[in-house]
């Protein structure tokens, strides 16, 4: 249940990033074309979920030191910028032939890939202020 | 709360009876008081035996499937499962944290955020100890106050 639930938050994350990326992208290298979004909408879902795919692979039993837990972090990066680099190709997002497309792409790629990290760090952040001040009252409790 | 006290046969082994209408906070409180006020963990250290106090361990560990106590300075060895211990520590301060750590609330002085929804809890002692993520519902479940 918890995979799913994880492919469904990075499905949304991806999905929301991508959009946001691809609008970037159509105003700068598509400014005077007009905008065809039906099949470029359907493409960004498909390219959500292929990267929400990286979940199903089982995550290691056992606790994972720092530097495996970047390497780790590494690997979902590369990824995710597989999966996006191959979907950019496959639905002639970018174009071959402009190096600085494909420069861009992954530029925008790699920062909604953070974003997305910081984000989720950010609610980890909240989450465990909570949970110290809920500790505190714990050990308060406890002392009394 | 009512205490009755009887006397005993010189050969009937001493024990304590609680009649409670249910297992509320105060009942488990008065059990966990009279289980660990005089209750002592044998650790091993340099082949001498030393008794801990609950209150003073920070954490249990094991590796290498050898379980170890760990206090503010000291390290013993502990003869027992980590199943065992978490058995023997139900319903008291100590949770467990991962597979191979059992951790004493009251040790720990803040949480923070680690990769992919796992906690770090630093302890009083500076020590960082993981949380895996699959035992943060039942942190938050035992911080429910």
């Amino acid at each position: 249940m918890n995979r799913i639930k994880d492919m469904m938050k990075i499905f949304v994350n991806v999905l929301a990033g991508s959009t946001i990326s691809a609008a970037i992208y159509i105003q700068i290298f598509y400014r005077d074309e007009a905008f065809q979004g039906g099949e470029l909408l359907w493409q960004l879902i498909i390219a959500a979920f292929l990267c929400s795919l990286c979940k199903v692979i089982p995550e290691p039993k056992k606790e994972l030191s720092k530097w495996r837990l970047l390497l780790h972090i590494l690997l979902l990066y590369i990824y995710e910028i597989t999966v996006m680099l191959s979907c950019a190709f496959f639905f002639k997002w970018i174009d071959e032939d402009h190096i600085s497309s494909v420069i861009l792409f992954i530029a925008l790629v790699t920062i909604v890939f953070f974003l997305i990290a910081a984000g989720l760090y950010y609610a980890g952040l909240r989450e465990t202020k909570g949970l110290n001040e809920k500790l505190k009252r714990y050990q308060n409790k406890n002392e009394e | 709360m009512k205490i009755i006290i009887e006397d005993c046969r010189a050969d009937e082994e001493e024990s304590i009876t609680i009649r409670s209408k249910g297992m509320d906070e105060a009942t488990l409180q008065l059990i966990y008081a009279l289980k660990t006020k005089s209750q002592r963990i044998v650790g091993i250290s340099n082949n001498k035996t030393v008794m801990v106090n609950p209150k003073d361990i920070y954490y249990f560990e094991t590796v290498d499937n050898r379980v170890y106590i760990y206090c503010k300075e000291n390290v013993y060895e502990i003869r027992k499962k980590l199943y065992e211990i978490e058995e023997e520590f139900k319903n008291t301060e100590f949770y467990r944290a991962s597979k191979s750590v059992i951790i004493n609330l009251n040790k720990i002085k803040s949480l923070s955020p680690a990769f992919n929804g796992r906690l770090e809890a630093l302890l009083y002692n500076g020590e960082k100890v993981i949380i895996s993520r699959q035992f943060v519902p039942a942190l938050k479940q035992k911080l429910m106050l």
